[in-house]
């Protein structure tokens, strides 16, 4: 019964041993040719992380505020004579320049807001590279080199308001936005 | 005519009270205009610390961005992640202040008006990866996302006073228990 148990395992196994033989193609002819699929399977490779880099510089940010003059009286009409209402002047190192250096393209919206308490307002007019809208637009960096990042550049003014003494105008805001 | 000896000590009532009156005024004018104050003035450009959590940017890139005299740059960099622990109070993310900025960063994640953290003074060169959630925010937060922002205040290295200009972006905060 042992031996006969015996041999019937050793059918077995010299059967499972022709198996791959039959997952093979067979050439019945001299020089013949088999043919074999081959397969592939994709597998989608990481996308980067979309990571935001951009550098903000701008000048001094310093405005003087001359107030009016009153004029001079003029006894004969009763009126003053060469009155001059206040004024705004800039001095230098009032642009600010936004580059980007991020894997996206961004904007890059201009805002002002006057510090508590004052009525000073302010606009942008971009100098470089974008519509004058008050956002800088800025394409992606990919493909760029560093030194040639896209770039975009606005002057700040003050445009109304006045002020009675020195002290903080208000702020500047930059929001980067993704485009 | 006789003096009316009786009303004597009314007068003599009057008089201490004018006096004490006097005496009253004399103290508040005083206090208001001539006191010393008895702590310190705070300076217009109270210094700051740096944070704790900040740590060095590896392979970080040395230079300096230009800027016009008088004013500032700083290279801002972040990740549009940011993830909020509830249960160990932890804010997760990635900001970096690179050695190029010439200026000292302070940072806040704001959702709408909650603050969900802020950090103190980072330092060109540094980084930071993890801040504390504000208790208030941890009480209004609940498991999801929001769309947040970052916001960026400069400060001059030296004199600590604040820069004109405030930087905002873009951010996901994502809140788990």
């Amino acid at each position: 019964m042992k031996k006969l148990l015996t041999l019937v395992l050793v059918f077995a196994c010299v059967m499972a041993m022709a198996v791959p033989a039959f997952a093979a193609e067979t050439v019945t002819q001299d020089n013949g040719t088999a043919s074999i699929t081959v397969n592939g399977t994709y597998v989608p490779g990481a996308s980067a992380a979309e990571r935001v880099s951009v550098d903000v510089s701008w000048g001094a940010m310093s405005f003087t505020y001359t107030g009016g003059s009153e004029g001079t009286w003029n006894p004969t009409t009763h009126a003053f004579d060469g009155a001059t209402n206040g004024k705004w002047t800039a001095s230098e190192g009032n642009t600010i320049t936004v580059t980007n250096h991020s894997n996206t393209a961004v904007e890059a919206a201009l805002s002002f807001a006057a510090a508590d308490g004052s009525n000073v307002t302010g606009s942008f007019t971009e100098t470089s590279g974008t519509a004058n809208d008050g956002v800088l637009a800025l394409a992606t960096a990919v493909g760029t080199e560093v030194a040639n990042a896209p770039s975009a550049t606005a002057t700040f003014n003050i445009t109304g308001g006045e002020i009675s003494e020195n002290g903080t105008i208000g702020t500047i805001t930059v929001t980067i936005k993704n485009k | 005519m006789e003096k009316n000896f009786s009303n004597k000590p009314k007068w003599i009532i009057i008089a201490v009270l004018l006096l004490l009156l006097l005496v009253i005024v004399a103290v508040i004018i005083w206090a208001i205009f001539f006191r010393t104050p008895d702590i310190p003035l705070p300076p217009d450009y109270p210094p700051q610390e740096t944070d704790g959590n900040q740590q060095p940017i590896p392979n970080d890139q040395g230079g300096k961005l230009e800027s016009p005299t008088g004013g500032g740059a700083v290279n801002v960099t972040y990740e549009s992640v940011v993830t909020v622990d509830l249960s160990d109070k932890t804010v997760t993310l990635s900001y970096a202040n690179p050695s190029m900025s010439n200026q000292n960063v302070a940072i806040a994640i704001v959702i709408d008006d909650l603050t969900v953290a802020r950090s103190a003074l980072i330092t060109p060169g540094n980084m930071i990866k993890s801040l504390t959630l504000e208790d208030k925010a941890a009480k209004k937060l609940s498991v999801g996302g929001y769309d947040a922002e970052i916001i960026i205040y400069c400060y001059h290295p030296e004199t600590g006073e604040k820069a004109m200009v405030d930087t905002r972006g873009e951010v996901t905060v994502y809140v788990t228990e």
